[in-house]
């Protein structure tokens, strides 16, 4: 019994009845937790209803109550409030041999990955905002609130993203300039002073400005476009301001004026034309004095080449000098070729330590290059394995929750292994059974046929007494104490039956009584009066009302 | 979580334990976490200067930095202290920030979430019937007409906060018909989402 009662009370918590922990057999159950655990078990069957969870205090309420739920199964209000441990242990198998398997059933392995925990996220949002009472937007503040997570209600307050670029100290770049070094530190505000509150949080997070004055090549490109600006401006060219002739009287002399005017005119212009002819000619000029310059020095180069190849011809017409000169030429020959050779055999060793220096040089550089390589991919990998580790132990901590869950839960070897003991128990009895059955059949046996014996051994002695009570006067008394002695015998004999009877009636009694002193009516029954009066007293406070 | 070198360098500044003391370094730490929730600082700057102005303004730009983008990027404290101890700061001084972040974590989500352009936001709606009785037009449509007014809150520049504003429209019973089952649609499908699993 105490197997199934702890079944029982395990799936019972299971559905989310908050029994004590001391609760351990139906012995302990009252009217209040019967109630509860039918209601929560019919509620896990037929989805989408609910019952009372508790009892109120009203008397009759209590009995519709407990009516109501007993409506639905082959059973009365009097079984769940005055509640028997036998028929209460029998209703609750019968409602958790129904209940969904769904529920106790393993949960599936949950994936892991981006889009799946995503999704979930998304969901947990959605459910959590649809549980959330609904608050009028002006009371919250930023539009958001908190309740085991942000729900957001309300975008009014969003401004628009609008940074300002922040000026900020950089005190690891060294200071070539004392000047900017005295602005940092006395006339530079802090961050949060440069701009508004509510700019803060953008202009810390984008830069607007990408473009730094550090830039050099930026910084060039600005140089070039301003130079050509320098260029363009216009010649303010030497504007000839002409004063105008004070006026005469006559217009003769005004049209002579004017014609000398006009006349000025033709004659600057020719001025200035002929000036340009000046100029041109100047440049001629110089350009042909370069000219000239240049070809003097040629013809003076040229003459010292004559004069040279002339001194060359006189010497060379000798012949001895002519001979001289080749020895000088063979010698010198000869020892540049030696001095080649010198070169070589100088040259060769160090030429091959170059090459031999540059390949060690490669080949370190090649190493160092491989051992980058090999210390990027172990930094790589030990980032995958990182994240990889924490996703792996995220998941640990869900299964082992889990397991913890399914150990409360479903002990299953332990119930096989109980189930097979108590087979075996079952087994043992039984063998008892068979050999009390034999004993009992072995007994029986024997008594019938000890009756058999009496029996015979009477009708033997009373065939042999009658035939000498003919002869003998004794015999004849014999006959009649025989007779008398059967008699006693027999009455003897459905005595010890009759005790054999009376002591099986006794213990069946016994048995009687003590299966009513279980059921604990007396008691049930002085609750019932009680509650039978309580019944009354509301009533007639009803009527009072009425 | 990338971020410049020149901010790492900035960090650094705060093992420098002669200009940024402990006590400094908590100061601005607070500062800046309610700064960045929308609150006034608690201290002053200027107070915590000590010797070195310009260090500690460059220093509390980068904490303020780096913590919005944790934030903006949902950082949790394991791996901000990895970053923190990249940067070499000791392990009283990490606490300390994890702490403070784990704090307010949500309020600066919060203030992240308030940046940005967005639709207007319905608060309320105020309706009214009203129905033609006689009209000069011969094709006007015929049963009665709903006036609703959507009551929206929109940010306004001008204020520097939202302003409700009121979006006017008019349906017949056939378009508001279409318009509620719409929305009734929208919300089967929010509890859908919600319910599964």
């Amino acid at each position: 019994m105490e197997e199934i009662d702890a079944i029982i009370i395990d799936s019972l918590k299971n559905l989310h009845c908050d029994f004590e922990d001391d609760v351990t057999s139906l012995k302990h159950f009252d009217a209040d937790m019967v109630v509860s655990a039918i209601s929560r078990c019919l509620e896990a069957m037929i989805p989408d209803t609910s019952f009372p969870k508790k009892l109120p205090p009203s008397m009759s309420i209590k009995l519709k109550i407990t009516s109501s739920l007993a409506a639905r199964d082959d059973i009365g209000y009097q079984t769940i409030l005055y509640c028997n441990e036998a028929e209460i242990r029998r209703v609750l198998m019968f409602l958790v041999e129904r209940l969904p398997r769904e529920a106790s059933k393993v949960a599936h392995v949950e994936q892991t990955g981006y889009v799946p925990t995503l999704v979930k996220e998304i969901e947990q949002k959605v459910r959590g905002s649809l549980q959330q009472v609904w608050v009028p937007s002006c009371v919250l503040r930023n539009g958001f609130r908190r309740n085991e997570g942000l729900f957001f209600h309300s975008f009014g307050n969003c401004r628009p993203l609008k940074g300002v670029k922040l000026q900020v100290p950089f005190t690891s770049r060294s200071y070539s300039d004392e000047a900017l070094k005295e602005y940092w530190v006395r006339n530079v505000p802090v961050v949060t002073k440069q701009c508004e509150v509510e700019e803060l949080l953008p202009s810390l997070l984008f830069k607007d400005c990408l473009i730094s004055s550090v830039d050099t090549d930026l910084r060039n490109c600005f140089k070039v476009a301003s130079h050509r600006e320098e260029i363009t401006p216009l010649k303010s060219s030497e504007l000839v301001q002409v004063k105008m002739p004070e006026v005469t009287e006559e217009s003769e002399s005004e049209q002579k004026l004017q014609a000398l005017v006009d006349d000025v005119k033709l004659k600057k212009e020719e001025c200035v034309e002929l000036d340009k002819k000046v100029k041109s000619y100047e440049s001629q000029l110089e350009q042909l004095a370069k000219s000239r310059t240049e070809e003097e020095e040629t013809l003076q180069t040229l003459l010292s080449q004559v004069n040279l190849k002339s001194k060359t011809l006189t010497v060379i017409s000798k012949e001895e000098n002519l001979q001289k000169l080749k020895n000088m030429i063979e010698a010198s020959r000869n020892k540049l070729v030696n001095l080649t050779e010198q070169w070589k055999s100088i040259q060769t060793p160090l030429l091959e330590e170059y090459k031999s220096l540059q390949n060690a040089i490669s080949s370190k550089d090649l190493k160092q290059q491989q051992e980058q390589d090999k210390f990027k991919k172990l930094e790589e990998t030990h980032k995958t394995l990182n994240t990889d580790l924490h996703e792996k132990t995220q998941l640990e901590d869900q299964l082992r929750k889990k397991l913890e869950q399914v150990n409360k839960t479903n002990t299953r070897s332990g119930y096989t292994r109980r189930i097979l003991e108590i087979i075996g128990n079952i087994k043992k009895q039984d063998e008892e059974i068979q050999k009390i059955l034999k004993d009992t059949r072995e007994v029986q046996r024997e008594i019938s046929s000890l009756t058999g014996q009496v029996d015979r051994s009477f009708t033997l002695a009373d065939e042999l007494i009658f035939r000498d009570a003919k002869h003998d006067e004794t015999a004849r008394k014999a006959y009649k104490l025989l007779a008398q002695l059967r008699d006693d015998c027999s009455v003897i004999i459905k005595a010890v039956t009759d005790l054999g009877a009376v002591e099986r009636e006794c213990r069946n009694l016994q048995e009687q009584i003590d299966s009513e002193t279980a059921k604990e009516s007396a008691v049930k029954l002085e609750r019932v009066n009680k509650d039978l009066q309580e019944m009354k007293k509301e009533t007639e406070t009803l009527l009072k009302q009425t | 979580m990338k971020f410049d070198e020149n901010i790492k360098k900035s960090l650094n500044l705060a093992n420098n334990a002669t200009a940024v003391t402990d006590a400094t370094f908590k100061g601005l730490l607070e500062n800046c976490f309610s700064v960045l929730t929308g609150l006034p600082e608690p201290h002053n700057v200027t107070n915590l200067y000590n010797s070195k102005p310009d260090l500690v303004k460059e220093l509390y730009a980068a904490l303020l930095s780096i913590t919005a983008e944790f934030v903006r990027s949902g950082q949790k404290s394991d791996s901000i202290r990895d970053f923190l101890n990249k940067c070499g700061y000791n392990e009283a001084k990490i606490s300390f920030y994890t702490d403070l972040y784990d704090r307010n974590r949500e309020e600066i989500e919060g203030s992240l979430i308030n940046v940005g352009s967005h639709l207007p936001h319905i608060t309320d709606v105020t309706w009214k019937i009203d129905y033609i009785i006689k009209s000069s037009c011969v094709d006007a449509s015929e049963g009665p007409l709903f006036r609703i007014g959507l009551q929206t809150e929109k940010y306004n520049s001008e204020i520097g906060g939202k302003k409700v504003e009121l979006v006017n429209f008019t349906c017949d019973s056939q378009e508001l018909q279409d318009l509620v089952y719409k929305l009734k649609d929208a919300v089967r499908h929010c509890q859908r989402i919600g319910s599964e699993h």
